[in-house]
């Protein structure tokens, strides 16, 4: 696939996308972060105007990573809705148009904060709703960065829609940030914000510029969290 | 503003004493003698043009008064309302203090922290004469229960901020008060002009003058190149009465000189910001009772300040510190000491270019090019505050080429070519603001708001398609073709345009306004003490322990904690000076044009004034090894260094020109030669650097300096998409997408924030027509670039003679481009190219 990078992180082999996925083959799982679905709707509630459109967009980027890697599972690690009025009339027929278009496709969601709130999702959506640290093998999955299990290989999560600064004039890019067990994937909402993440001298990043992923060497600076969501 | 330095408190008490007196025996006395008298207790005279102003505001006339501060202004415009109630009022006997009369004169100042001095001021005749008028103020300072007072009832005379008078017109029960306002009388118009807060004020103008058709509306202004327009966005396109210009105090007596370095380099570099000549400053300021030191950029006052204590270390205590980034108690205390003379000196930025006269300053001193002959002008009006008094200003050059500068603003003040303040043209963010603030203000119908509208001068070219656009976007959120679902702002009720919901007008009302401030965070001590607010984005780059100079401290960053940035005192040497955004001003275009004159004198050979007469040195050198350019003539030089191939191209049209022009440049030339291209650009010329060396002949043939398809090269040479993203943010905010203040609320709309570059992108890729992003991109052009100054200077490049030259080795003229730190890359590499390139140069940095 072109456009991708592929890791091996603890034993666990991994393929990072340029659309903000992370593709595990050997369970044939694709996982994403922070959909933030039908945010621009909950924009408009509160006399914000924002187009329509991003939802639809996320969605593309999802049915792009679910072209290329032919995974039969999906798992959204949390934030899936930003709100409760999130769930517009137009978000729900771009979802449900999306599970017609998958229909073997298992998808799961980990609760996020944002879900908190949301209250119950259409009974006939084909989605299966978990709580934080349950697992597929040794890959624990979370919403939140959380410290990882000692009898686990890694940790998969969302939440800090992480970017890295790469140079003053090309800015920020999101990207993959791995400490420690942790692994935190971007947020692969079309209409979400990024969040430059205090990285480490022994982390691991990779940006996400156009459709390429490439890996970011620490640098010896020591960036603060500039901006939040 | 003017006030009167003879009397001392108890003497002026003593004097109202004897005028009031003097009153009781004469209960029929005129208007105007009252006035006199008045005049007469405060040690003045009125002057002819405050007379003129008085007598033009009988007749219900408006106008702009204009010239230096501390010639009278104030008076002029106040005292025209007060004779104007004194007429209809003659009999003492029923003046009631306790009913004072209904509100007759809004009084808009551009600063909110001026609105208590200005109170002041305008409070002395009112005391003086013993009216019954209420005077108070209504700014983002004032206590709520004031406010709501206000409300119900107005006081005769109001001093306000232009966001708190848009504010007032969110109320719909202010609506018949204010159509009672006799006259709306801003202050300092200058300041106001050229920029959205002052669109914003010329919005609430039309909105009063609908209210009372005969408004009167009166400016004071500094003295500008473009008054005609000035007067223009003041009264709107059709006003009722006559409308006059009137220049105030002419005579006053000012006094420009130089501090000349004791020794002139040949070539001249501003690397040290001129601190070799903090002894000769200490001297000048020993022979003064007190002085302001003006520098460009807040860095470079915390650094003189710095220098002049270790110069003068008994200093400490006498000399202060002022830029906008101090906190406010710090800067009171300082404008206090000013006020009282206690203090010797302070070093500032324009922070005191405003409002607060400080009769006690005998002499300003320029640090730097001061970039413009009106702000030259305006800065050496800050000293000698009395009408008959002299100011006196010292220019400091921070390298010899300035000297220059300084001959050629001197050149143009004698001259009368000030500086024109740009005006800006119909910016939608405003408009779209206003258009909600009406609807909640009693609600429009649309032809009449338009009317409204297209009666101020910045909207005099509106179009009916972007009124409809306007209409559209606070009604639909985007053109109607692409209706937003579930948006609601302003709603249709029947042809009214109104707000029903509560939660639209209270966000509204909280974020009213144009003022974007880069994101910032606190300075604190450990132990609490506020020092200040600093940029996030100097504060990102530093780490735990780097030590820094700030309010005139040496300190030591501890830890960044909840937008707080804590600090404690430290020993040693500074590792950085916070470098503020915007700080550097290009040179005017009146001023360049000036300066190309200066070097044309140079080049024959005359030496006017003891600037020029510094230089000559500087001046034989690069004759000999290059030339001196005529006005007419542009010259370029090549040599070749270590570092490369270098071009050196002079027009001598401020620093953004160059930057436009450059990017342009090096864009052409690469189109004809493949090559990739350093840069850097002074207000004087442009370097260009490349590994190869470039053939000017066919650079020349060609024509790389046509004006043809500019505006398509500037967007294909820069990243303009960036600048775009950059200009948005204040966009995003004024035209209500992002809303920074709701204090208190934080958490509750933490999930409807998102910034202004996410609505850039998303409105980009699913709205790509919405108006506001082809405003963002016209006014990168505009203000960012100067676009038109570019073109202008391009089309006289275009006439004049080139000439090329191979000096033996940099010159005079080259050597500060040269080195000047400045530099950014264009190149026909990707962005994949370019991140693989810095990937491999951080691998090896990360491996050492």
């Amino acid at each position: 696939m072109p456009g991708v990078v592929d890791i091996n992180l603890n034993g666990v082999e991994l393929t990072l996308c340029w659309q903000g996925g992370l593709y595990w083959p050997d369970e044939n799982v694709l996982f994403v972060a922070d959909t933030h679905f039908g945010k621009e709707a909950t924009f408009r509630r509160h006399g914000i105007p924002v187009p329509v459109g991003s939802s639809k967009g996320t969605l593309a980027a999802i049915d792009s990573l679910l072209e290329s890697t032919r995974a039969s599972r999906l798992v959204i690690l949390g934030d899936m809705f930003h709100a409760r009025s999130s769930l517009s009339r137009d978000v729900i027929t771009a979802l449900e148009s999306f599970f017609a278009r998958h229909r073997d496709l298992v998808t799961t969601l980990v609760r996020g904060n944002h879900d908190a709130h949301i209250g119950r999702l259409p009974v006939e959506w084909p989605i299966e709703i978990i709580d934080p640290y349950e697992r597929i093998g040794d890959v624990v999955m979370t919403h939140h960065p959380q410290p990882i299990p000692d009898d686990a290989s890694l940790l998969v999560c969302g939440h800090l829609h992480p970017a890295v600064r790469v140079s003053d004039s090309i800015g920020t890019l999101p990207c993959f940030h791995y400490r420690s067990g942790v692994l935190v994937l971007p947020a692969i909402g079309r209409f979400t914000g990024t969040h430059v993440v205090d990285r480490g001298r022994d982390d691991r990043a990779w940006g996400i510029a156009k459709n390429e992923v490439f890996s970011v060497p620490s640098g010896s600076r020591l960036y603060r969290e500039t901006r939040g969501n | 503003m003017a006030s009167c330095d003879s009397a001392t408190d108890s003497t002026s008490t003593s004097r109202k004493k004897r005028y009031t007196n003097h009153m009781h025996k004469l209960p029929v006395e005129t208007p105007t003698k009252i006035v006199d008298r008045y005049f007469e207790s405060i040690g003045w005279k009125p002057f002819r043009f405050q007379r003129s102003v008085w007598r033009a505001y009988q007749d219900g006339q408006s106008g702009l008064i204009h010239s230096a501060t501390g010639t009278g202004k104030t008076l002029a415009a106040w005292m025209g309302p007060l004779l104007r109630w004194l007429q209809e009022n003659p009999d003492r006997t029923k003046w009631n203090p306790k009913r004072s009369p209904s509100v007759r004169v809004l009084w808009v100042t551009p600063l909110r922290a001026l609105a208590g001095d200005t109170e002041a001021s305008l409070r002395e005749p009112l005391d003086a004469l013993q009216l019954p008028w209420q005077l108070e103020s209504r700014t983002g300072d004032s206590k709520a229960s004031a406010k709501s007072r206000q409300m119900k009832r107005l006081p005769t005379a109001l001093v306000t901020t232009p966001e708190s008078l848009s504010l007032m017109l969110t109320h719909e029960r202010l609506l018949p008060q204010l159509a009672g306002v006799e006259a709306v009388i801003v202050d300092e118009w200058h300041e106001l002009l050229g920029t959205k807060r002052g669109i914003q004020t010329e919005l609430a103008l039309a909105r009063l003058r609908r209210l009372n058709p005969q408004l009167r509306t009166w400016g004071l202004s500094a003295t500008l190149g473009n008054l005609e327009q000035a007067k223009d966005a003041l009264v709107g396109v059709n006003p009722t009465g006559t409308v006059r210009i009137i220049e105030g105090y002419k005579k006053k007596r000012m006094k420009l000189e130089s501090i000349i370095p004791a020794r002139i380099d040949r070539f001249p570099w501003s690397g040290h910001i001129g601190t070799k000549m903090v002894p000769q400053v200490a001297d000048r300021l020993d022979q003064v009772n007190s002085a302001l030191v003006f520098a460009n950029t807040r860095s470079q006052t915390e650094l003189w300040y710095q220098h002049l204590l270790r110069q003068r270390p008994d200093w400490a205590g006498k000399i202060a510190l002022h830029h906008g980034s101090l906190d406010t108690s710090v800067r009171r205390w300082v404008e206090n000491g000013l006020r009282d003379g206690s203090l010797r000196a302070v070093v500032c930025t324009s922070s005191l270019d405003l409002g607060v006269d400080f009769t006690a300053v005998d002499l300003v001193l320029q640090i730097g090019s001061p970039k413009g002959a009106a702000r030259l002008l305006q800065r050496a009006g800050r000293s000698g505050h009395q009408p008959d008094a002299e100011s006196r200003l010292a220019f400091v050059p921070t390298n010899a080429l300035e000297l220059i500068e300084l001959a050629a603003a001197q050149d143009a003040i004698r001259k009368g070519c000030l500086e024109a303040r740009p005006m800006l043209n119909k910016p939608l963010d405003v408009l779209a603001q206003h258009v909600v603030t009406v609807a909640i203000g009693g609600g429009f119908v649309s032809g009449e708001l338009l009317e409204e509208v297209r009666s101020s001068r910045a909207y005099e070219s509106l179009t009916d398609t972007e009124w409809k656009w306007i209409l559209d976007f606070v009604v639909h959120g985007g053109s109607s073709l692409t209706a937003y679902p579930d948006f609601h702002r302003v709603e249709q009720d029947g042809d009214r345009y109104v707000v029903t919901q509560r939660r639209t007008m209270t966000m509204h009302r909280m974020n009213i306004g144009t003022i974007v401030s880069d994101a910032s965070m606190k300075v604190k001590y450990q132990k609490g003490a506020t020092l200040g607010s600093v940029e996030e984005s100097f504060l990102s780059k530093l780490n735990g322990g780097d030590k820094f100079l700030f309010a005139g401290k040496l300190v030591e960053l501890v830890r960044v904690k909840d937008n707080v940035a804590y600090v404690k005192r430290a020993k040693g040497q500074p590792d950085s000076v916070p470098r503020w955004m915007g700080g550097r001003m290009p040179l005017s275009s009146e001023l360049s044009a000036e300066l190309r004159l200066k070097i044309e004198q140079a080049a024959d050979g005359q030496l006017v004034g003891r600037e020029m007469r510094a230089l000559e040195g500087v001046f034989e050198l690069q004759s000999r090894w290059s030339t001196l350019p005529r006005a007419n003539q542009l010259l370029i030089e090549r040599v070749e260094t270590r570092g490369g191939h270098q071009l050196f191209v002079f027009p001598f049209e401020g620093r953004l020109v160059h930057e436009g022009l450059a990017a342009v440049l090096a864009y052409r030339i690469s189109k004809l030669q493949k090559t990739t291209f350093t840069m850097a650009c002074n207000d004087y010329g442009i370097v260009l650097q490349s590994p190869h060396r470039v053939e000017l002949e066919t650079v020349v043939d060609v024509n790389v300096f046509s004006t043809e398809n500019l505006f398509g090269d500037i967007l294909s040479s820069m990243n303009s998409t960036e600048m775009a993203k950059r200009q948005f943010r204040q966009i995003a905010r004024v035209a209500g997408l992002i809303h920074p203040g709701y204090p208190g609320q934080r958490k509750s709309t933490s999930h409807v924030q998102a910034s202004s570059n996410l609505f850039f992108d998303v409105f980009q890729e699913y709205d790509p027509d919405n108006l506001l992003l082809e405003q963002a991109r016209r006014e990168v052009l505009e203000l960012q670039l100067e676009s038109s100054r570019l073109f202008a200077a391009l089309e006289r490049i275009e006439n004049s003679e080139i000439l090329v030259r191979e000096p033996p080795k940099v010159t005079p003229l080259a050597f500060p481009l040269l080195v000047d730190k400045l530099r950014e890359r264009v190149s026909s590499e990707t962005l994949g190219e370019r991140i693989a390139r810095m990937q491999t140069q951080l691998e090896k940095a990360a491996d050492e």
